[in-house]
């Protein structure tokens, strides 16, 4: 059965992109535009086996988005940052938070399926 | 021109400079939607044609359960094989039947020709006895009786002789005939049988390149498609620049807010560190509780890196 993937970001066209590589590599890919929504995804489908989250989006950034799955029960799902961000305090900040990686845009799709493949095996 | 005049006036340019970085944003990213769009319905529609050729191919080349053409034909040429060993067997058969009932009218040919002989016989001996019986005169009526039966019965058994010849000859010839007959089927059934091996192997032959053919250019159209996948995943991670261009753009907004910091301050008199400008919290009044944190002379990662904590 197909892991389902949770892409959060407020760019259509990087969701696109990632849902795109994560389909072709087999994982159903829910989307959310921005970390509230992604959050209420995550409270509300216990069937996301992994989530890959932006920083920068309005409404609730990643990092915080990070921090209050970390606080809830679904603290056990394995979120991945993807941002253009690259600042070693930054990445510091989410794996603090929780985040179990960190991937540069623009990403290259087989590097980030295999990650999700370790994350969700 | 006053202070606030001049603030007032740089607020409106960098408003204006924000909203065209909106623009763009927004047009940019409509753009590489509908691009990438277009790129997902090429590899989603190359992937449901291998797909579909794959089953083809699968069709063409059979499964497990249902065999191969190969497999069909190998077992029709056996059937067909095993029919015509059956069809010689029982031939040859019917050809040494044929022959053995030949050579047993040919025995009873030889035994009329033995009755025959003694139907001759008995008849000398009738006409014997019936010239013995006129010398006896009246006492040999009797014996003149005895004579006209055994002439008679000679008579019968040379009529019944003759004919059972006729029928032996008659059967003999036919035995002969079928026998030959026999042996011409048996030849036509061997050299049918030669004819459909030859065809068979020509038709698995002829099947056998079809597949390969067939597997062949499937192949090369499946290649084909994996390359015009391959392409559009290229092609689509070009189009990955959108946001981290709009992102780059954006900075420009938090950087006119700096100079605009720093022009007031020049503007009231006073003096601006180049290199303490803090150009961080524009950009998070976009982005909602953004992490402002800028280490821009740490090691940073390069686009496309992967950690994993």
């Amino acid at each position: 059965m197909a892991k389902t993937i949770l892409v959060v970001d407020d760019s259509a066209s990087v969701r696109q992109q990632v849902r795109l590589a994560l389909s072709q590599a087999g994982f159903d890919v829910l989307e959310a535009g921005d970390g509230q929504a992604g959050l209420d995804q995550i409270t509300a489908n216990d069937g996301i086996a992994a989530v890959v989250c932006d920083v920068n989006m309005p409404r609730m950034n990643g990092i915080e988005m990070v921090e209050k799955v970390a606080g809830s029960p679904r603290k056990g799902v394995p979120i991945v940052m993807l941002t253009t961000e690259g600042q070693p305090a930054m990445i510091q900040r989410a794996k603090a938070a929780g985040a179990k990686g960190w991937i540069v845009k623009p990403f290259k799709p087989d590097l980030l399926v295999a990650a999700l493949n370790k994350l969700v095996a | 021109m006053s202070n606030v005049g001049w603030k007032s006036v740089f607020t409106k340019i960098r408003e204006t400079v924000l909203d065209r970085i909106r623009d763009v944003n927004d047009l940019t990213e409509r753009e590489v939607v509908t691009a990438g769009g277009l790129l997902e319905r090429i590899v989603t529609e190359a992937q449901r044609h291998v797909e579909q050729t794959q089953t083809s191919v699968a069709s063409i080349s059979g499964n497990a359960s249902e065999g191969n053409i190969g497999d069909v034909l190998e077992s029709q040429t056996k059937t067909v094989s095993d029919f015509l060993s059956a069809v010689r067997s029982h031939v040859d058969k019917q050809a040494q039947i044929a022959r053995r009932a030949h050579e047993s009218t040919q025995k009873m040919r030889r035994l009329t020709e033995s009755i025959t002989g003694i139907a001759f016989q008995t008849r000398v001996l009738s006409l014997n006895a019936s010239i013995e019986a006129s010398r006896l005169g009246a006492a040999g009526a009797g014996f003149d009786v005895i004579a006209s039966e055994m002439k008679r019965l000679s008579d019968v058994v040379e009529e019944s002789n003759r004919l059972v010849s006729a029928l032996a000859s008659e059967l003999s010839n036919n035995m002969e005939a079928l026998a030959t007959h026999a042996d011409h089927v048996k030849a036509d059934t061997s050299s049918f049988g030669e004819r459909i091996d030859q065809d068979l192997h020509r038709v698995r032959g002829a099947s056998s390149f079809l597949t390969q053919t067939l597997h062949a250019i499937v192949q090369s159209g499946e290649h084909a498609i994996r390359e015009i996948i391959k392409s559009s995943h290229e092609a689509l991670s070009h189009l990955a620049f959108q946001d981290p261009a709009a992102q780059a753009l954006m900075i420009v907004d938090r950087d006119l807010l700096s100079l605009d910091e720093s022009a007031e301050v020049l503007l009231e008199g006073g003096t601006v560190d180049v290199d303490s400008l803090d150009v961080a919290t524009s950009h998070a009044e976009r982005y909602a509780g953004h992490v402002a944190v800028l280490d821009r002379d740490s090691d940073v990662p390069n686009a496309g890196d992967v950690m994993l904590f």
